[in-house]
């Protein structure tokens, strides 16, 4: 499937997507910030380190049909630069396929990225400039993993609201050019920024040239090693109020600072070697 | 009169002599690689309707319908006016906030603060939204110990051919293919540094024995209608530091190339059923001693390869292989002296990716050797012939370079030790050159071009009269397109393939849909195309033409 040669960034994906997990701010100052400055605090969060654990993606079609794909991550830092190492675990056809990642923080430079197939006994390089594709089949994109450029963006505070009772910014991102909103997949977005601990708890993104929209929904945010850590999230994707599909990610056994996940990890490798 | 021609390595012919090539087309999980042989006819020979050329522009043609296919919304929000405004609304990059109220109301929500019922009122829409939750999916504890594999069932129907009048022929008509598959794998772990694997598979063809099962050479029912051997069996591990070792049957695949090899030579191929054979099983794993050790962004590779084996051909008799007269292929010894070698320093940079290498090998195709000439009655004087297989030093290079959208992959490589039948006195050296491209700017779609040529150095013309049918250079061109539908649950390849530069020497079309009907189990199902072109060995394919089927369960 052609997800698999186009994988990005695991660790970003755990770590960035889902839950802008990161260090707490106190509330009074933040009131004052503008929408760009907010999502500079939201970049700027702790998203931890040397860290190991599982995904699970549930992926539910409208039909009911169910698809499970589980794997092995790994996320790391290299100065500014981040780094993921992913395996499959399942489904049993791609089992022990992996993905390594360097996603650089420079301004303008392609990501790095290695997939190793076990079919094939061959590790290849991957283009990573388009990440409009959906990740894995799911209702997720590879944009949606990684690290937002904000200068590509503008970004909107339009109110301060409640989810599920804890105070959010609404915030509204819109592409600054086109080039961004067909490489990113999306048109627009509506993000909800937790006032307390700078996590990203729900947003609602526009496909780009399409009559959909997706939802992504934390329903689970933890604390682990003292980094928010979204540990449930729901997306779906919608046509007006008709849900065409529907992911259910989860992350286990989350961990950070371990140290096994070394610079040697994060290489072709240990790739090849499998989960 | 005919020469052979090949992509890759010499090749093996049908008749006389003939080439095949390996030709590989990937889908990320779940691949294929065509393998194919050329060769080519200088005689005048009855033309297709369809000749390569007209195949490939079909080919091509069908590609952009796909590319169009596969992106309807695009193509419907530019034509209906109402999609128009959405187009407007949604990608005009303006301050409007039109429309954002509405879609903030599709969150699946049970909370019920005053303030969020205008967001979180969609909720009703969940209840159309079915799925059955089953026991909570949790991650496997790993193991020492894992069994893997699949198993399932192969089909293919040959609507070109007629059956035989006489049941005293074989009948390559109708269902040629039924034929249920098994592979196990088993992954042992010894300790954090090493693990072990034993690989077998394991098929029977029941299609021979629906039909007139005698009429079906001792050749093809030993070699196709069942089969089982062992595949990677092999223990690695790391004895210290950078150092990683594997020792057993393996593979070793080189190159950046997906569908035409240059550097990719250690391993030989299954080439028993042109283009139809699975990527799993296309290459054929070696007894190897391999060392890897790691410096730097460098690999250095070393492989000593302790057996013999070339690639598997089709037997004489079947539909791959009209031909009925076996000749005797000599085969080196696996002693000390016949070992192969290979060394290839691998580099992996922020942007690119380089290896160098070096090999040196018995030739996975032989060339035809007239080693007598016997008198027979009524005929006259008729050559004596043999396979052999050339020792050849190979040294080459691949390159990859991504760019946006794209991945810009070259391969080069030079062949020294060819031997020919019609020019003992001395060795021929060739040079392969490829260039390949790989598109991915489209969602869940790629596009992949390669083209190569082979340029025989120092040519003679001796060798383009039989039994050699060399040319100096030698063409090919692929194109492979896969998109993914419905969540990557609908799965399309379609891949086309011309040898000679504008497809005069013939080529192959194949187009596959596969569905995954649940993670484990998918079935796919299309049809192969040959063309024949002014190549013997396509020209006897032409009747090969077949849609097939398999469904398949992994576990």
């Amino acid at each position: 499937m052609i997800f698999i040669k186009k994988t990005s960034n695991a660790i970003n994906f755990i770590i960035f997507t889902m839950l802008f997990s990161g260090v707490f701010y106190p509330a009074e100052k933040v009131f004052a910030l503008s929408g760009r400055e907010i999502m500079e605090k939201v970049n700027a969060r702790d998203e931890g380190d040397r860290s190991k654990g599982e995904m699970e993606m549930i992926l539910l079609d409208k039909k009911g049909k169910k698809r499970i794909r589980k794997l092995k991550t790994f996320g790391g830092k290299k100065g500014k630069d981040t780094l993921s190492l992913m395996f499959f675990l399942s489904p049993a056809d791609v089992k022990n396929t992996g993905f390594l990642t360097y996603d650089y923080n420079k301004s303008g430079k392609d990501d790095d990225q290695w997939l190793y197939l076990p079919a094939l006994r061959k590790t290849k390089r991957i283009a990573a400039g388009d990440k409009s594709g959906s990740f894995m089949g799911s209702d997720l994109n590879y944009s949606d993993m990684t690290t937002p450029d904000l200068d590509l963006y503008d970004y909107t505070l339009m109110k301060e609201t409640e989810v599920r009772g804890k105070k959010v910014w609404q915030i509204k991102a819109i592409p600054k050019n086109k080039d961004e909103a067909e490489k990113s997949g999306y048109s627009k977005s509506v993000i909800f920024i937790r006032q307390d601990n700078y996590v990203m708890i729900r947003a609602v993104r526009w496909v780009h040239k399409k009559r959909r929209n997706k939802y992504l929904d934390v329903k689970k945010l933890e604390k682990i090693d003292s980094i928010w850590v979204s540990t449930e999230m729901h997306v779906t994707t919608k046509t007006g109020k008709k849900t065409l599909h529907k992911t259910i990610l989860k992350q286990n056994n989350i961990r950070f600072n371990q140290d096994e996940v070394n610079a040697d990890l994060f290489t072709v490798r240990r790739l090849e070697k499998g989960a | 009169m005919q020469i052979c021609l090949l992509f890759g390595d010499w090749k093996k012919g049908l008749n006389k002599s003939g080439v095949k090539n390996k030709i590989s087309m990937r889908r990320e999980n779940n691949q294929t690689r065509s393998t194919f042989h050329f060769c080519r006819n200088n005689g005048l020979m009855p033309q297709s309707i369809y000749s390569p050329i007209q195949s490939f522009i079909l080919v091509t043609a069908l590609l952009i319908c796909a590319a169009v296919i596969g992106v309807p919304d695009i193509v419907l929000a530019q034509q209906t006016s109402n999609d128009s405004e959405i187009e407007e609304n949604l990608s005009g990059f303006d301050e409007e906030d039109s429309g954002i109220e509405e879609a903030l109301s599709g969150f699946d929500e049970e909370v019920s603060a005053e303030d969020e019922k205008d967001i979180l009122s969609g909720f009703d829409e969940e209840k159309k939204f079915k799925h059955t939750e089953g026991p909570e999916a949790t991650i496997e504890k790993e193991d020492w110990s894992s069994f893997s594999g699949y198993t399932g069932i192969s089909l293919s129907y040959s609507f070109v051919r007629e059956p035989p009048a006489d049941n005293s022929n074989a009948d390559w008509s109708g269902l040629t293919k039924t034929q249920p598959f098994f592979s196990l794998t088993w992954d042992v772990k010894l300790g954090s540094n090493w693990n072990s694997r034993i690989s077998a598979k394991a098929f029977y063809d029941f299609a021979y024995g629906l039909k007139e099962r005698d009429a079906f050479t001792s050749d093809v029912l030993n070699e196709l209608e069942k089969e089982a051997e062992l595949r990677e069996v092999y223990l690695q591990g790391s004895p210290f530091g950078s150092l990683d070792i594997r020792l057993g049957s393996q593979i070793v695949a080189w190159g950046t190339s997906d569908s035409l090899r240059v550097v990719d030579v250690l391993n030989p191929t299954d080439n028993r059923e042109y283009g139809m054979t699975g990527l799993e099983d296309v290459r054929i794993p070696l007894p190897m001693t391999r060392l890897d050790y790691y410096f730097g962004d460098f690999k250095l590779q070393a492989v000593a390869v302790h057996q013999i084996k070339f690639n598997k051909s089709a037997p004489p008799g079947s539909d791959y292989n009209s031909t009925t007269t076996e000749i005797k292929e000599v085969v080196p010894e696996s002693n000390a002296e016949n070992k192969e070698y290979g060394l290839a320093i691998l580099g992996t940079f922020s942007g690119w990716d380089a290896s160098f290498h070096w090999a040196q090998y018995f030739d996975d195709e032989a060339n035809l050797l007239i080693t007598d000439m016997t008198f027979v009655p009524g005929v006259g004087l008729v050559p004596v012939l043999e396979y052999r297989h050339s020792r050849l030093t190979m040294s080459g290079f691949a390159l990859s370079i991504p760019s946006g959208n794209y991945i810009w992959k070259a391969e080069a490589a030079n062949f020294w030790g060819m031997e020919f039948n019609n020019v003992r006195e001395k060795k021929f050296t060739r040079t392969d050159l490829l260039f390949g491209t790989e598109y991915s700017g489209w969602n869940d779609t790629s596009l992949s071009i390669e083209s190569g040529v082979q340029h025989l150095n120092d040519f003679d013309h001796r060798l383009e009269a039989e039994p050699d049918y060399q040319l100096e250079d030698r063409i090919a061109t692929t194109i492979n397109f896969m998109q993914d539908y419905y969540n990557q649950t609908l799965h399309l390849q379609l891949f086309g393939m011309m040898i000679g530069e504008w497809g005069e020497d013939g080529g192959s079309n194949r187009a596959s849909l596969e569905y995954d009907v649940m993670d484990a189990f998918s079935v796919k199902g299309g049809v192969m195309i040959y063309q024949p072109g002014d190549s013997l060995y396509f020209q006897s394919l032409n009747d090969n033409d077949r849609i097939f089927f398999e469904a398949r369960y992994s576990f």
